[in-house]
């Protein structure tokens, strides 16, 4: 179980652009960049986008048949 | 300059000329190999057979020959990683040898290519810049003992080059329409999860934050991604205003 956005992006094996495509499919509004800032633990990305972001980590981890281990901004 | 050096200089500058073109219209990694080799086999005087072979992932292919009855030749030297296009790739830089020389050095590769009637081998990496995740040489064989002059091996060296050129062209090509393909499919499912979220908030009143949440606990409760869900809100939401529209008529 992880809890970061940070955790999660590593343990992911997702390179940032590969992410950010995820996320933005989401409806993400940051740019790559800023992205790279909120999963580093730079910024603050603020709950809606850090919620959308463990989403987008925790869909890849279901794709791998595992759980979903980044917490959600409420949990 | 003799006539001959001025034709072989104007073949080299005409096959040069065509794989520049090639940079900018075809960019297809196969296709330029192929084309690459083609040019290569007509331009360089003493040269009976050109391939190319990559490296990508640890292991070696050949990417493109002529003839074709070069690939198992080149192939001779992948598993026992011995051979000239193994050494020109490892120390990158331009490794010949006459084969009758090169019994000991490459065994396997001198005896296929000798029985293919090879007497001469020069491997040229293709360039320094190709990308980190495919390396390649190209490899010019001749039946004669002593073949190529300082030009030939110049020639060969801007082949190899412009080839790898071409290959980090077409590399390029192909993560751009990767990329392009990743963003389609992201603005698609970007779309669908938008108009989604709209219909959410007609029915509720919510913001569109907490639209997305909803869709997030859907998709968790059902083990189901947030696009599929959405999909289906769409769906049910167009079937419904079909059927108004329908009992309206």
């Amino acid at each position: 179980m992880v809890s970061t956005l940070h955790a999660g992006f590593l343990a992911s094996g997702l390179s940032l652009s590969q992410l950010w495509f995820s996320y933005f499919g989401l409806g993400g509004n940051a740019t790559q960049l800023q992205l790279g800032r909120f999963v580093s633990g730079e910024d603050d990305p603020g709950a809606h986008e850090h919620d959308l972001i463990a989403h987008a980590l925790n869909e890849r981890f279901h794709d791998l048949d595992l759980d979903s281990p980044v917490a959600y901004s409420n949990e | 300059v003799t006539t001959e050096a001025a034709s072989a200089a104007s073949k080299l500058s005409s096959g040069l000329r065509e794989l520049a073109g090639v940079l900018h219209r075809d960019h297809s990694a196969d296709a330029v190999l192929q084309l690459v080799t083609e040019l290569a086999a007509q331009t360089l005087t003493g040269a009976h057979g050109v391939s190319i072979s990559l490296k990508a992932g640890g292991g070696y292919t050949t990417a493109s020959a002529l003839p074709a009855s070069l690939v198992p030749i080149d192939e001779s030297q992948y598993d026992p990683s011995r051979g000239p296009c193994v050494e020109a790739l490892e120390r990158n830089q331009c490794i010949e040898g006459n084969l009758r020389d090169c019994c000991e050095r490459w065994p396997e590769f001198v005896s296929a290519a000798r029985a293919g009637g090879y007497e001469f081998v020069m491997s040229v990496p293709l360039s320094s810049d190709v990308t980190d995740a495919v390396s390649g040489a190209l490899n010019v064989y001749s039946r004669d003992v002593d073949p190529f002059d300082s030009e030939q091996r110049r020639a060969a060296t801007a082949f190899a080059h412009s080839a790898g050129a071409a290959l980090n062209n077409a590399e390029a090509f192909k993560r751009a329409a990767l990329e392009n393909e990743h963003l389609n499919l992201a603005l698609h499912s970007r779309g669908l999860i938008g108009e989604a979220k709209g219909i959410i908030m007609e029915r509720t009143g919510c913001s569109s934050d907490d639209a997305f949440d909803e869709l997030r606990r859907l998709s968790q409760s059902t083990n189901r991604k947030v696009v599929v869900i959405a999909h289906e809100i769409v769906q049910s939401a167009q079937r419904a205003r079909d059927d108004g529209r329908n009992g309206d008529g």
